[in-house]
């Protein structure tokens, strides 16, 4: 509860992209792991794939 | 009786509807305007070179824009607060890259006045990815349906009817095979940008300012013109040579790809603000810019026969009633809950601040509250790109192509007009969040 109750202070207190991203690099590796495992993100990369294809067609 | 603050909530959502219908406008504006300069492709330079002119010119107008509004500091704490969409900007980038030289090798073979039109069912595409995946239409009622539905059906029609229209009554030179490789190059950017809406939504719905996730995009579509150009087009060495030679058409590829960023810029705020179901599909009506350039100012249409430019405007104006049927459908208080799911998902798959995502879907801007510094260095940065385009245009060669001049200072007055109101409205509104 005292945990809870300090981290809201420091919600309020500090920048959102302080308490976020306090070190490490641009792209954590578990932000890595929730892209490659969101359905939403093969769409795009199959489509993009086709459409270098179709590219290597038209020349 | 209806309480003020509820009067005032839905005045509040109106007035964001507003905003994305005109951005959706002014979006299609300026890109019907930024492929105008695509036409020196028919003086003999390879479509990758002109693709990667333009995104060249792209790239310098997507740092110095939003730099110029919002400044360095402000664009790197928004990126650092919402990483993971680093990526998903990159992929977007690059999806543009392929479906802009698509459209490079469209206009070659079937012209710009029937490329547009195909490669904008890209609205249909996006529209079912945001269906899909982020939950737009969801509650909505009966109308809504029928006029995104019928709208979209609208669509189809008309890219079926300018598609006949091209295959039927092909003007002299262009072969049927070198016609149905246009068509399929046209449909085939149509897909690829209506699939680059998913990380567009994504950014949005997450909280992210447009004027960050572009700064990022760039980096994804110029990187991915210039391996396109090194592996399509002769490797590294004649590249080089190329760009020497087609010198003095870079000033106007460069200036191209200025407007074109203007004009994503604002479908980036309609998106954000109406959804890429309804805000893709107004930033289509550059279709009508296209065909307005290609047919007065390049006179595009003199070649064809009556009946195929009948067909041409009839397809194009039934696409544009659908555009605009899907546009004045706003979304009822049932269809947001649904939104804010879909912002539920990104908030707790990418653990993002819940409440401040939410702010930016309104218009609201956390960061700026933060006061990011400015930089004098800034101006510096605006400077160089300010000098890079007077370099350009210092050796410059006016284009071969017969031009009417008359009808050109009037649709670029016009187009003026929509960066004026919209940057107005944008600012009041959003301050640019």
């Amino acid at each position: 509860m005292i945990e809870a109750r300090v981290e809201s202070e420091r919600c309020c207190r500090e920048p959102f992209h302080e308490r976020a991203r306090p070190t490490g690099d641009l792209v954590k590796q578990s932000s890595l792991k929730a892209i490659l495992t969101d359905t939403h993100f093969w769409a795009p990369v199959v489509v993009l794939i086709l459409g270098v294809c179709l590219l290597a067609a038209m020349r | 009786m209806i309480a003020k603050p509820e009067i005032n909530a839905r005045l509040s959502a109106h007035s964001l509807h507003v905003l994305g219908v005109v951005c959706g406008l002014g979006a299609g504006a300026w890109l019907g305007t930024a492929e105008a300069p695509t036409k020196l492709v028919t003086m003999g330079f390879s479509p990758f070179l002109i693709s990667l002119g333009m995104v060249a010119g792209v790239f310098v107008a997507r740092w110095t824009v939003p730099m110029l509004l919002k400044g360095t500091t402000y664009i790197w704490l928004d990126l650092r607060e919402k990483a993971h969409l680093v990526v998903w900007a990159i992929l977007a980038g690059m999806l543009w890259a392929v479906a802009n030289t698509l459209t490079v090798f469209a206009i070659r073979n079937v012209g710009l006045s029937i490329a547009f039109p195909l490669w904008n069912t890209n609205s249909l595409v996006g529209l079912f990815w945001g269906w899909l995946l982020f939950r737009e239409l969801r509650g909505a009622g009966a109308r809504q349906w029928v006029k995104v539905l019928g709208g979209a059906a609208a669509i189809v029609a008309g890219a079926c009817l300018l598609a006949y229209a091209t295959a039927s009554h092909a003007a002299g030179g262009a072969a049927p095979a070198g016609t149905g490789f246009g068509i399929l190059a046209a449909l085939g950017a149509g897909v690829l940008w209506g699939t680059m809406y998913i990380p567009y939504r994504k950014a949005y719905i997450s909280g992210m300012n447009p004027l960050s996730f572009v700064t990022v995009f760039t980096f994804g579509e110029l990187s991915t013109v210039f391996a396109l150009a090194l592996i399509f087009d002769g490797g590294f060495h004649n590249v080089v040579t190329e760009l020497g030679r087609a010198r003095p058409a870079l000033f106007w590829l460069f200036l191209g790809g200025f407007c074109w960023v203007l004009g994503d810029l604002f479908q980036q705020y309609a998106a954000k603000y109406i959804g890429i179901g309804r805000g893709i599909p107004l930033s289509n009506t550059n279709q009508l810019w296209g065909l307005a350039w290609g047919a007065l100012v390049f006179g595009e249409l003199s070649g064809h026969g009556s009946t195929a430019q009948i067909l041409i405007v009839a397809g194009s104006l039934i696409m544009i009633a659908g555009a605009a049927a899907i546009s004045f459908a706003e979304a009822p208080e049932s269809e947001k809950a649904s939104w804010e799911k879909a912002v539920d998902r990104e908030c707790k798959r990418y653990g993002l601040d819940r409440a401040r995502a939410s702010a930016a879907m309104q218009g609201s801007d956390p960061l700026a509250r933060e006061q990011p510094k400015r930089g004098w260095w800034e101006l510096l940065v605006v400077a160089a790109a300010i000098g890079i385009f007077v370099w350009l245009a210092s050796f410059a060669g006016r284009p071969t192509i017969a031009v009417n001049l008359a009808w050109m200072a009037a649709l670029i007055a016009l187009t003026l007009v929509f960066l004026v109101v919209c940057g107005l409205l944008l600012w009041r509104r959003t301050r640019f969040s």
